[in-house]
């Protein structure tokens, strides 16, 4: 079972947010019961960049075991 | 209507005409600016007291439905002494050796008027040991995809309205290893790391790459820790009769994954505060 799972970057709606989280969303297009963001601290990511690519690779899998479990219900139902 | 019945002059029959609304319209307008005492919303509260606007901007607060979206126009009454209840518990935290996560699980919320449901989440990049709390911006009770933020500051969970309060946890401490550099034939056995080590008298540390007897006998078990000084550390293990440690071993902290406080306006429904045990 393939999916492409997309990540965007999604801008929080207040100065003070934006300011102390980078967040990322996971989705895949059509099936928004599967979509899950990941906040990460700023201050994190200055310390380590890595973060970022770490950060996205989890969201990515998570995504797709979302999908992948929405899928067996859907299935089911 | 049937509130302001008693503040209003209705007009005779159903207003027709353009110019009938108009006046109906204008006639209600001017009621709701200068009667603050007796204007009233929901029936608990007066205009005057808990917005201080017009109409219009009142009637755009108001949903097809005529719920209330803004949450200065919920009543502080609720059912159980509670505004809502999650139903589950959403929260776990972890750590590796640098930085903590927080993890929301998908879950439910049960208010008065709906059942909200929001999807998972994570929050990373956080501090090991430390107590948050955790929060979404929700002002429109739509759920599914939010952003979740964790703040040290309680206050910030009630900073903005519309704010939807998910939990408080404490994250797990880091999982960080040290490398041995010394161990003694004794009892108890005291351990060199050679850096500090940063642990606490408790912590659990798994020992690896020992040599000779420290090896044979303490590879891969699990010991609780007394910590001597931020370089030694000690476990509860006679080892007099070991041959001279020579050289190497690791010493990894473990860290469990921890459970999250109550949130919402009530926790989770199975929380042991409310005394309920599900079925």
């Amino acid at each position: 079972m393939s999916v492409e799972v997309k990540t965007r970057r999604i801008v929080p709606a207040t100065e003070h947010e934006r300011q102390k989280w980078f967040v990322l969303e996971g989705y895949v297009e059509g099936v928004p019961a599967v979509t899950k963001r990941t906040s990460i601290a700023v201050t994190a990511l200055v310390a380590r960049p890595a973060l970022l690519e770490e950060s996205r690779a989890k969201l990515i899998a998570d995504v797709t075991e979302y999908y992948e479990n929405f899928k067996l219900l859907e299935d089911i139902g | 209507m049937s509130q302001l019945e008693g503040i209003l002059r209705a007009p005779r029959g159903n207003p027709a005409t353009l110019r009938d609304w108009e006046q109906f319209l204008r006639r209600l307008n001017e009621q709701m600016k200068f009667d603050g005492e007796r204007a009233v919303i929901n029936a608990l509260t007066t205009i005057a007291s808990r917005t201080g606007t017009d109409l219009e901007t009142l009637l755009q607060m108001l949903t097809d439905q005529g719920r209330a979206q803004d949450q200065r126009f919920l009543p502080q009454v609720s059912a159980g002494n509670v505004l809502s209840l999650q139903d589950v518990n959403p929260l776990i935290a972890s750590s590796d050796a640098v930085t903590a996560t927080i993890s929301i699980a998908p879950h439910s919320l049960q208010y008065g008027f709906d059942v909200i449901s929001f999807n998972g989440g994570t929050i990373t990049g956080l501090l090991p040991s430390t107590t948050y709390f955790v929060y979404a911006d929700d002002p429109d009770y739509e759920g599914g995809a939010v952003s979740y933020f964790a703040t040290t500051v309680r206050t910030n969970v009630v900073a903005s309205n519309g704010r939807y309060f998910v939990g408080s946890i404490e994250t797990a401490i880091s999982a960080n290893t040290a490398a041995i550099i010394g161990a003694t034939s004794a009892s108890p056995i005291v351990f060199e790391t050679g850096t500090a080590h940063g642990w606490s008298t408790g912590n659990e540390v798994t020992l690896s790459a020992l040599p000779g007897d420290f090896g044979t006998n303490l590879n891969g078990n699990d010991y609780s820790i007394t910590v001597v000084d931020p370089t030694h550390f000690s476990i509860a293990v006679d080892g007099s009769a070991y041959v001279p440690y020579t050289t190497g071993g690791l010493a990894s902290r473990i860290s469990q994954d921890l459970p999250g406080g109550a949130g919402g306006g009530g926790g989770w429904v199975d929380n042991p505060y409310y005394g309920y045990s599900p079925a």
